[in-house]
């Protein structure tokens, strides 16, 4: 399998892992700021904050509103990131692997990538078609995920595809946490207040964990939501579940051959194995996240690395 | 559905005589089509349509938006040759192409064909496509244009004759793959019962002639496919014969030269490449050879392949046979090489460069068809019946002040074939790209080929970038009895 190829297939399972997230993360965060304008709690910047890209915003839009967070993060086509940008990528992406895809997968990227800026088109109530939006891309996603379960032979680009997606929500739940230190970091007279509660809450609903979290832990306890999203290794949007489900494909793509990428992933799921909910909080949330978000970059480069040869190290063969 | 009414208006028609009645070769069909109700032929011919769409067979227009990507158009009449028609045909494309690869293995060696006269120099020296870097090379079995696709035309008395020879990248064989899956399923009784030669081990035959080409001592070549990439606008063609051939889909940004091969990055580590059918023009292949800004190929390409490591389709240099000025010498060129009458006419060509022939087309430019010599898809011609006053002036300027760039040609009353244009057939003029593989001692002809449609009435352009658009060509052996339909 060319380089390229595999470069392509986990990009175009990032990009709609990635829009997906930000569209469960948008559509919460709405609801949740409905109810928080009550008392004037309602928070918009947090959104931006988790993104990492707070600079593009301010520079664009200038004050963090409703509408603006909105358009930024769903519609704006020079924002790489946004929804409609991470769409489109990835229907590029499918465009240039099409050779190689089932058409009924290539045909439902291919529409996907279509959907966003067919909504922009029309005019309608700007909140309600965010939400409709939000709900209609979150559904998309995973249909398409399904379809590559159920369609796609288990060789090299399904693992490749795997591996883009798990490693991407891995990242995107690491930040959805952090937003709760950004939520929490002004405000903490709130802390273990309901508004605390409904905050974890909305963490739980945007990764739909709120009924396995009732299940396993009754009421909403920090050190718990934690270990929800973080160290549940049954849990398949918490990051320990998504590091070992992107180590299996990783080694599933390999055979034994054993390189840096596998050291380093290996690694990090033992270190979160031994963690606990208590523990991520002695570490400071805000330290534990950024340690992480830094491993998994790291881990992401060394992936490159190792399925790019670089021609100066290795003859024809 | 019928034909009642239909006017072959004077031209040859494909498929109906100057009476009026179908020719032998398309009696089943005509037949068949009449017995369709009424109405049934546009919903199949819609569906064909659907289905092309919804398989991704588009392309992208130039000069537009992204997101402009169009099906194009197919007439769901097909075109049908008669096989004991067709053979000379093929015998004659086979004994051009011979030629042709002759031709320019010469003039890259000792240009004998200069020095006995029989072709003036500035001929290829003036060519767009010589490149003197491709001096004294030597690629496999002596061949130069793999692949070419010829574009022939019928006059109004059905006379085939060669327009122009396509020997860089022609495009549009994955059509007459496609055109064919869908009319065997429009009308797989007719097809059965017509006896049609197969279009489809087309993408086999290719690989067997890369296969038979690949650089010596090699007995698995791996092959490649190299595509500038999806704004290409045949990046479905490139897609699909990869796919079809089994061979590796590759961009320039994927290949590294390691000092003796070009290899593709794969996740394995580095792949030797041994045969690349390159759909990349000449000039964008090698950065270190050709033009400098060019990321479509591959720094070392042409080492690879100077040194014999490598085998490319078509080798770089070919194009110095597409131009309509060497066109215009094929006939000297098969007498001179193969010491044969050529098979296949030419159209009568003015050269603008002659004196005595520039001044019988400016003379003449409401009568004449005028090609810049080295343009291909129909952009910058000039036909002379259709055009306007201020059109001609400007084409005279343009002559006078470049008389090497441009040929010029009798308008031909170009043959027609049937269209569906709503609930009834109209006649538009067709012309037929047969696809050519050479593989030194032997070639092998497409059946048919393309056949591209001017659907906009009246119009001579067939062109897809100028609103043509395809038919599925059949060359039938059989023509039997009506009845048994």
């Amino acid at each position: 399998m060319l380089s390229r190829v595999a470069d392509q297939i986990m990009w175009m399972s990032r990009y709609i892992e990635r829009a997906a997230n930000t569209a469960r993360f948008l559509e919460v965060s709405y609801h949740l700021n409905l109810d928080l304008q009550q008392g004037g709690h309602e928070q918009w910047s947090p959104l931006v904050e988790i993104t990492g890209d707070m600079k593009i915003f301010e520079a664009r839009y200038g004050e963090p509103t409703a509408e603006n967070v909105m358009h930024f993060l769903m519609f704006n086509p020079e924002y790489i990131n946004s929804i409609q940008s991470c769409l489109s990528a990835a229907r590029d992406n499918a465009k240039g692997l099409r050779e190689s895809m089932p058409a009924e997968l290539f045909e439902a990227i291919n529409d996907l990538g279509k959907l966003v800026p067919e909504a922009a088109r029309k005019k309608d109530f700007f909140h309600s078609q965010i939400l409709d939006l939000c709900r209609r891309v979150k559904r998309e996603c995973m249909m398409i995920s399904g379809m590559f379960s159920e369609i796609i032979e288990r060789g090299r680009g399904y693992h490749f595809w795997r591996l883009g997606e798990f490693m991407e929500r891995a990242d995107k739940t690491s930040r959805l946490l952090h937003v709760k230190y950004f939520y929490i970091h002004p405000q903490l007279t709130d802390l273990e207040t309901s508004i605390d509660d409904m905050q974890w809450l909305a963490l739980l609903l945007s990764l739909d964990a709120r009924e396995a979290y009732h299940r396993t832990h009754g009421l909403i306890k920090r050190d718990n939501v934690i270990h929800m999203i973080v160290l549940n290794p049954a849990f398949p949007r918490a990051i320990l579940f998504c590091l070992q489900s992107a180590l299996q494909s990783l080694n599933l793509i390999t055979g034994h051959v054993q390189g840096e990428p596998h050291k380093k992933l290996s690694a990090l799921c033992q270190q979160l194995e031994s963690m606990s909910g208590a523990s991520i909080i002695e570490t400071g949330l805000n330290e534990f996240i950024e340690d992480l978000q830094l491993n998994m970059n790291n881990i992401n480069s060394s992936i490159f690395d190792h399925f790019n040869p670089d021609p100066t190290l290795s003859t024809g063969a | 559905m019928t034909f009642e009414g239909y006017d072959t208006g004077g031209f040859f028609d494909e498929l109906f005589d100057n009476a009026g009645q179908a020719r032998d070769c398309s009696r089943l069909l005509i037949a068949a089509i009449e017995k369709l109700p009424k109405g049934d032929l546009r919903r199949r011919q819609e569906a064909s349509e659907r289905a092309m769409l919804s398989m991704g067979i588009t392309f992208n227009v130039y000069g537009s938006n992204e997101g402009t990507e169009r099906a194009i158009p197919f007439d769901i009449v097909p075109r049908i040759i008669d096989g004991q028609e067709w053979d000379p045909v093929e015998a004659g494309l086979k004994q051009r192409i011979k030629a042709v690869n002759r031709f320019i293995d010469d003039i890259y060696h000792k240009r004998e064909i200069i020095k006995d006269g029989v072709i003036p120099e500035w001929v290829f020296t003036s060519s767009k496509g010589y490149l003197p870097q491709c001096q004294d090379l030597n690629p496999p079995g002596g061949v130069w244009a793999h692949v070419t696709g010829t574009d022939l035309v019928r006059d109004e008395n059905g006379t085939f004759f060669v327009l122009e020879d396509n020997l860089r990248v022609p495009s549009g064989v994955s059509y007459v793959l496609l055109d064919r899956t869908l009319m065997k399923r429009n009308f797989p009784e007719v097809f059965h019962k017509s006896g049609v030669r197969r279009v489809v081990d087309y993408p086999i035959q290719f690989m067997k002639m890369l296969h038979k080409l690949a650089p010596e001592g090699i007995e698995k070549p791996n092959v490649a496919v190299l595509t500038p990439g999806v704004y290409n606008s045949a990046y479905f063609e490139h897609t699909f014969l990869a796919r079809q051939m089994g061979a590796l889909l590759v961009e320039g940004r994927d290949l590294v030269y390691d000092g003796k091969y070009v290899c593709a990055r794969t996740v394995d580590g580095l792949q030797r490449i041994d045969v690349i059918y390159r759909r990349v023009d000449d000039d964008f292949l090698d950065p270190e050879v050709f033009r400098a800004d060019s990321t479509l190929g591959c720094k070392g390409m042409m080492k690879a392949f100077r040194e014999g490591h490598l085998t490319l389709a078509n080798a770089p240099g070919t194009g110095v046979a597409d131009d309509k000025v060497v066109y215009a010498f094929v006939p000297d060129m098969i007498r001179y090489y193969l010491g044969e009458e050529p098979l296949l006419p030419n159209v009568p060509t003015h050269l603008c460069i002659e004196e005595e022939a520039l001044e019988y087309t400016l003379d003449n430019l409401e009568k004449l068809v005028v090609k810049p010599a080295s343009e291909s898809g129909g952009y910058g011609m000039l036909i002379g019946p259709a055009s306007t006053k201020k059109e001609r002036e400007i084409f005279a300027k343009a002559l006078r002040a470049n008389p090497r760039n441009y040929i010029s040609q009798p308008t031909l009353a170009l043959s027609r074939a049937p269209v569906l244009v709503n609930n009834h057939f109209e006649g538009r003029h067709v012309d037929l790209r047969p696809y050519i593989l050479h593989s030194g001692d032997d070639s092998y002809v497409l059946p048919g080929g393309l056949t591209r449609v001017a659907l906009k009435k009246g119009s001579l352009v067939v062109n897809s970038s100028q609103g043509g658009g395809t038919k599925d060509t059949w060359v039938v052996d059989r023509t039997p009895e009506l009845e048994e339909i």
